[in-house]
């Protein structure tokens, strides 16, 4: 495994998603290549930075509103729907 | 909602193609996390996402009954939002004058960075005030890249997942990442070494 083929693999090793046997293949070789380990370590830690935003959730006030403008959509749908008197339908906006 | 916990996303799918709203409801409470999180970072402002955000969920309910299932709901929705997005930052950026350049870096800058081979001090961010580095450093990023790395590295999708959702093939996803990832790296270490020499901690 040379430096150009890490490059290659490089993304699903971060996550840790090769195979054993290229996943050895690469601690082999970062072993005994700095530069590659340097390389796969600043790689490692940008990723682990930005892995925070996953935490991240929606505003409630931002989930109401779209649950909102859904909510309408329905309604607009509803009324473009040929009337086929149903039981179900809901009262008249407003 | 605790009802369709255990229904897949087809099913749901389903139901709603069949004008059951509570169906959509409940896809909606499942992804509106996810799609909030990437029309977030995919533009710079509160307002922007939530327009995406809308836009996006708006165009999946109005254009369900096109989606026939040769992929997972869940990229045929990632996709919505992402084309919505770059639609949308290409507009902005039409209709503004650029205020910044975005932090375009050479390859061949990237490749001596890399090839430099000094510890690096990105660790010092690490814990840091960095929340708005790394906003600055993505925003840096060209919208292409953006979506890349936040579909694949943040949301952790695999690399084909992500190759179908920006329709571009794995080897192109695979590059593309390495640009982004290289690109955040000199825009860090650049904050890095600013922070260094003004001398001060946050
Ligand atoms: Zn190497």
């Amino acid at each position: 495994m040379n430096c150009r083929r890490i490059l290659g693999s490089l993304t699903d090793y971060l996550h840790g998603e090769t195979g054993v046997k290229v996943c050895e293949e690469i601690d082999r070789h970062l072993d005994g290549c700095k530069k590659c380990r340097i390389h796969v370590d600043s790689m490692r830690q940008i990723i682990t930075l930005y892995q925070r935003w996953r935490d991240d959730t929606i505003p409630k006030d931002i989930s109401i509103r779209l649950k909102q403008v859904i909510a309408e959509e329905a309604r607009k749908a509803d009324a473009r729907k040929p009337r086929k008197a149903s039981k179900t339908r809901k009262r008249p906006k407003r | 909602m605790a009802k369709s916990k255990g229904i897949k996303d087809e099913q749901l799918v389903g139901f709603a193609k069949k004008g059951d709203t509570r169906a959509f409801g409940n896809l909606m409470l499942r992804y509106q996390n996810k799609i909030y999180r990437l029309a977030r970072r995919m533009t710079d402002t509160d307002e922007d996402a939530e327009d995406v955000l809308q836009d996006a969920f708006i165009k999946a309910f109005r254009k369900l009954s096109t989606f026939k299932g040769r992929s997972k709901f869940s990229t045929w929705l990632y996709r919505i939002t992402v084309n919505i997005a770059l639609m949308k930052l290409r507009r902005r950026r039409l209709s503004t004058v650029s205020l910044s350049e975005p932090v375009e870096t050479e390859d061949s800058t990237i490749q001596r960075d890399i090839e430099n081979g000094s510890p690096d001090p990105l660790e010092k961010l690490l814990g840091m005030e960095s929340a708005e580095v790394l906003d600055k450093a993505i925003n840096g990023l060209r919208e292409n890249y953006r979506a890349v790395f936040i579909l694949r590295h943040v949301e952790g999708l695999s690399t084909r997942e992500t190759a179908d959702i920006l329709e571009i093939d794995v080897p192109a996803v695979k590059s593309r990442l390495h640009r982004a990832r290289t690109q955040l790296k000199v825009q860090l270490l650049g904050h890095a070494k600013n922070q260094k020499t003004k001398g001060k901690v946050v």
